[in-house]
């Protein structure tokens, strides 16, 4: 192997190296990303909810299967939300109109945000939408969810469960 | 006699045969070849450059339904029907409707 061949190969490994670490994997700390409240008001971050389990859920006006998935976590916030649970809806319509309208239609009972330029959907490695990451007490990502099937919604839900049932950070 | 094109010295005599490559070689120092590889590079990385990743949360504009490729979606999903009930099997066609947000 010449030096230049070898240097080649070497630029690609790190590329897949540096890939494979961007993508940011479970069992890993999730980040803090910066989101704005949607209606106005303004930023809040994921670590805000320090303590809590946050349910991540990105979603748009022209996903279908986000729709199907509002009915489940509103069931979900207001049944667990008194355990400990938040969830947290990220917008990532690229017209804020869009998702209004998608919200008189699909009413949503928990938190609203909108990541503008999709900048957390970017740290956390969106692959799919809808998809959802719980971060459980500690802030550590926990499980993340690509699409949103109501065959899946128990098995989620039993995840949420098992979170809030682990024991909260000693302060 | 010798023909002064740039700095270098190239043989009028060559550049009479239409020698090109032999041309070049002694324009650019080094074989042809290795400067067409050259170009070739440099158009490469040029043509990378325009290749932009469509992310999952960037698709709103080819979920729309003016976005699929059957131009009368409704009356395409109504001949599928149709076709599928004759045939007495569905789902032999794409299923109609935008051009796909790539949605799980």
């Amino acid at each position: 192997m010449t030096m230049r061949s070898g240097m080649v190969y070497g630029i690609l490994l790190w590329g897949f190296i540096s890939q494979a670490l961007a993508d940011g994997g479970v069992g890993v700390k999730a980040p803090s990303c910066t989101l704005s409240k949607i209606g106005g008001g303004g930023e809040k971050t994921l670590e805000a909810y320090q303590g809590k389990v946050i349910y991540v859920d990105f979603w748009a006006s022209w996903c279908g299967p986000c729709a199907q998935s509002f009915p489940f976590m509103n069931k979900l916030q207001k049944e667990l939300g008194s355990k400990g649970l938040s969830i947290v809806g990220v917008n990532l319509d690229e017209k804020a109109g869009d998702a209004m309208g998608f919200l008189n239609q699909t009413p949503a009972h928990f938190e609203l945000v909108a990541d503008a330029g999709g900048k957390c959907a970017h740290e956390l490695g969106v692959k799919a939408m809808p998809s959802s990451y719980l971060i459980d007490r500690q802030g550590v990502l926990r499980f993340i969810h690509l699409g949103f099937k109501p065959t899946e919604a128990q098995a989620l839900r039993d995840e949420v469960e098992a979170l809030l049932d682990e024991k909260s950070p000693v302060k | 006699m010798t023909l002064l094109i740039g700095s270098f010295k190239v043989s009028k005599k060559a550049a009479h045969r239409g020698q090109a490559s032999l041309v070049l070689r002694k324009l650019f120092g080094y074989p042809f070849n290795r400067l067409l590889q050259g170009l070739l590079l440099v158009a490469f990385s040029v043509v990378l450059e325009g290749c932009a990743e469509v992310q999952p949360w960037e698709r709103g504009n080819l979920a729309k339904p003016h976005m699929g490729l059957q131009p009368f979606p409704s009356q395409a999903a109504l001949r599928e029907h149709i076709y599928g009930s004759r045939e007495s099997a569905s789902g032999s066609t794409a299923s109609s409707g935008g051009g796909g947000c790539g949605c799980y």
